[in-house]
């Protein structure tokens, strides 16, 4: 089994990113949206994962104007960031598949 | 806690960031806070009861902070702190450097035109030199000198090292001692101005009606140099 180079966070965020460019809060909300609230964190854990992510070339940080004037610190995913998520949803498909099969095993002799 | 104690909090624990970045870093928690506050007050919470729930909602700040400095690593806090050195060090020498080119543009320039820091008859001009070591002494007026006559005379001197880059001997012109036909003269007053590179002086000396030379003399240090101005070449 591979191991998981990144945690589950970093894989989360990657996924929310290749699919739009997000603010901190608005990823905070997704995650919890699309996971129906199974994945609610407490919402300033999400920076460290976030500047880690930036220094390792995975997203990178602009400046945006919100609605209102103020403005707003977005994070895109780069080409690498792009790479590596396609690399850890591979490891996490196979490590999800070994887990099921091995529930599925311990089923058959229930 | 509000957002100001809670930022406070999360970055005193950021000892790998620059201050820039520091501050870039509690922009975005405010930011953050303020996003989320805005959507509760859109929801119905009154302002106040959003900021707090807005700021309960981040979590522990200092665990937030030391995981955030974790991912900074040292050594890039080293290296802008070495940048900055080196830059503060070449901006000292270029300054050196240049207020160096400043006053070896003095010394060339008082060899072009010896006068320039004086304003002494033309009358009373002269030009006699001496080199000690790698200093030169240019004598260039004997002020107020009278033919024949016992008078105070003023003796106008620029001292400049042998190089334009090279710095004068400060002290120079106080161990210089005088001589007319008359014997040893003493001076007592007299004045000037220096620099690193360029000094100018005036000696007030006692001359007598029979004097025909004023001989100046270094005698220090195992050197001996001498330099005799003939008073009948004032002026010529």
């Amino acid at each position: 089994m591979k191991k998981q180079s990144i945690e589950h966070t970093h894989l989360l965020i990657l996924s929310l990113l290749a699919g739009e460019d997000m603010y901190g809060y608005q990823m905070i909300t997704e995650l919890a949206r699309r996971s129906q609230n199974v994945f609610s964190m407490k919402e300033g854990t999400l920076y460290p994962v976030l500047h880690g992510l930036e220094k390792q070339g995975y997203v990178e940080a602009y400046q945006q104007a919100a609605e209102s004037g103020r403005m707003r610190k977005y994070y895109r995913i780069t080409r690498s960031g792009r790479g590596c998520l396609a690399e850890e949803k591979q490891s996490w498909e196979v490590y999800e598949g070994a887990v099921n099969a091995v529930l599925r095993f311990s089923a058959g002799l229930a | 806690m509000d957002r100001r104690e809670y930022c406070r909090q999360l970055t005193q624990e950021l000892r790998h960031l620059t201050a820039k970045e520091v501050a870039a870093v509690r922009q975005e928690f405010m930011d953050h806070m303020e996003d989320h506050a805005e959507m509760l007050r859109e929801a119905g919470y009154d302002e106040a009861e959003a900021d707090v729930r807005a700021v309960e909602a981040m979590g522990d700040p200092v665990e937030t902070g030391r995981e955030i400095d974790k991912q900074y690593p040292a050594i890039w806090l080293w290296l802008s702190r070495i940048a900055v050195a080196v830059i503060v060090i070449v901006c000292i020498s270029a300054l050196f450097s240049l207020f160096g080119a400043y006053t070896a543009f003095d010394s060339l320039a008082i060899r072009m035109n010896p006068y320039r820091n004086v304003d002494i008859p033309k009358d009373s001009y002269i030009d006699y030199r001496m080199e000690i070591g790698d200093d030169i002494v240019h004598f260039i007026g004997l002020e107020g000198y009278v033919p024949g006559e016992d008078c105070e005379v003023s003796l106008h001197f620029n001292m400049y090292d042998k190089s334009i880059f090279g710095s004068v001997h400060q002290n120079l012109e106080t161990m210089l001692t005088f001589r007319t036909d008359s014997g040893d003269r003493i001076s007592l007053s007299g004045g000037g101005s220096s620099n690193e590179k360029v000094a100018h002086y005036r000696k007030n000396l006692q001359i007598t009606s029979d004097d025909t030379y004023i001989t100046a003399i270094y005698d220090h240090y195992g050197r001996y140099v001498a330099c005799t101005i003939d008073l009948q070449e004032v002026g010529k």
